[in-house]
């Protein structure tokens, strides 16, 4: 078994397999995964996907992987999952070759998604509105347009998936 | 900008323009620029000195009110009605509204769903504007400028909305901070950060006598110690007659009020204690910030 999960981290395309037409989202961070599987509905979804998690990453150390054949991200829900995947790799793919990749970026407002860890916000009644804000030590900060209250992303645990 | 949701939407000139036309209040402007307008008054949680001020700074200002004190008497208080609903209703009614929440970020949910100016007068423990504004107008009347100046923060710095307003409006006039408060109460990390990116001088101290000879004004803020740990000693953190011994001939003492035992009523004899003229001045202040506000002078 552990040999196994080995040789799928390192030939995650052989395990999960190459798509023809679609979307490769890669090297997303380990565990979030499955927020974007909550996002793109992909629980209840027809479309053939392939999802890896804890691979091994040269470049990140472990990382989560999600592979859909035939889906196509609106504008929107790239905005989402880009919350849970800075930095990863969006791929659309046509005839297996790769015809765009992005490089996923925090986006600069976020609506609905973020439940705001201030209990007494506002926004608990309402739908909630976070903005980026600059970096503290490079690490990522969103702050809450109702409550003005600052988290860092690693501290903000529940989310309206 | 035709809206007040939080000091951080103000630049200084805004400031000084705002506190410019509260002293010509204070000196007697007489002005009937609310004439024919209704200004909604909508306070879901208790306040004596901030509705008042409003209401009769409207009044002065030739306006009408309409509102409540509190929320029980409201369709959104005793039948469940949505607080954007409410807002929505009210928004029909008025040509602005004032409003208090105990909810974080209600002024700015009220902005983001009314066509009408929005005031803040105090969303939970968020922000409280009009208040921060008339502390400032109160430092600059006390002391004939507001550039320089060292305050000295005493009481409940962790949970106290006007002291987190305060603090950050001190960026644009070179205040010096003193903190005194138990360490259980002092500012939290986040915030004690955003003043160090902004160039603040702050520091720490364990009481009020450390400090008090090189204040300008001393700002007090109740301590709920009912919301404390028996075990927390207060003693420090109150001011009495000996510790004002030693303060220089201009210094002033601030409070937002109500207050209890961290402020003896023997102060108020003192030619130090401010407060009450401190909260005459949020009159002043609520003149120009209605008169500018509905006057759409507020750039």
């Amino acid at each position: 078994m552990q040999n196994q999960i080995s040789n799928w981290a390192v030939e995650d395309k052989k395990h999960i397999g190459s798509i023809e037409n679609g979307i490769n989202i890669d090297h997303i961070p380990c565990g979030n995964a499955f927020y974007i599987m909550k996002i793109l509905n992909l629980y209840k979804s027809e479309y053939q996907t392939g999802i890896g998690l804890n691979l091994s990453s040269k470049k990140i150390g472990k990382k989560d992987l999600i592979k859909i054949e035939n889906r196509e991200l609106s504008a929107q829900e790239i905005q989402a999952i880009s919350l849970f995947a800075v930095g990863s790799t969006l791929s659309i793919l046509k005839d297996f070759k790769v015809i765009k990749k992005v490089i996923l970026a925090m986006p600069d407002v976020v609506h609905g998604i973020i439940i705001c860890p201030n209990k007494r916000c506002v926004s608990h009644h309402h739908v909630s509105q976070f903005l980026a804000v600059a970096n503290r030590n490079n690490l990522i900060e969103l702050k809450c347009n109702y409550c003005e209250k600052s988290f860092l992303l690693s501290d903000i645990k529940e989310y309206n998936l | 900008m035709n809206n007040l949701i939080s000091i951080a939407d103000l630049s200084k000139q805004n400031i000084l323009d705002i506190l410019a036309l509260a002293k010509q209040f204070k000196n007697g402007l007489k002005k009937r620029s609310l004439e024919g307008k209704v200004i909604a008054s909508c306070f879901f949680e208790a306040s004596t000195r901030t509705r008042l001020s409003f209401e009769s700074a409207i009044l002065k200002l030739g306006g009408g009110v309409i509102g409540f004190a509190d929320s029980d008497s409201t369709s959104h208080g005793a039948k469940g009605e949505s607080l954007v609903d409410t807002l929505k209703v009210i928004n029909g009614y008025a040509d602005a509204l004032i409003i208090r929440h105990p909810l974080d970020g209600a002024a700015r949910l009220a902005q983001s769903v009314c066509s009408i100016p929005v005031i803040n007068a105090g969303d939970g423990a968020n922000q409280h504007p009009s208040q921060t504004l008339l502390d400032l107008f109160s430092i600059q009347d006390s002391q004939n400028k507001i550039e320089n100046i060292s305050i000295g923060l005493l009481g409940d710095l962790k949970h106290g909305r006007t002291i987190h307003s305060l603090v950050e409006a001190a960026k644009f006039f070179n205040i010096q901070l003193y903190f005194i408060a138990p360490k259980e109460l002092r500012m939290n990390e986040n915030k004690l950060f955003q003043l160090k990116t902004s160039g603040i001088q702050y520091s720490f101290h364990n009481s009020v006598d450390e400090v008090i000879h090189k204040l300008d004004c001393l700002y007090i803020i109740r301590i709920q110690k009912e919301r404390f740990d028996e075990s927390i000693s207060f003693d420090k953190y109150k001011l009495n007659l000996k510790s004002l011994q030693n303060v220089k001939s201009n210094f002033k003492i601030l409070s937002p009020l109500p207050r209890l035992e961290e402020l003896p009523v023997e102060i108020d004899a003192t030619p130090y204690a401010y407060y009450f003229q401190q909260a005459q001045n949020g009159l002043y202040i609520r003149q120009a910030l209605l008169d500018m506000i509905l006057g759409d002078k507020l750039n």
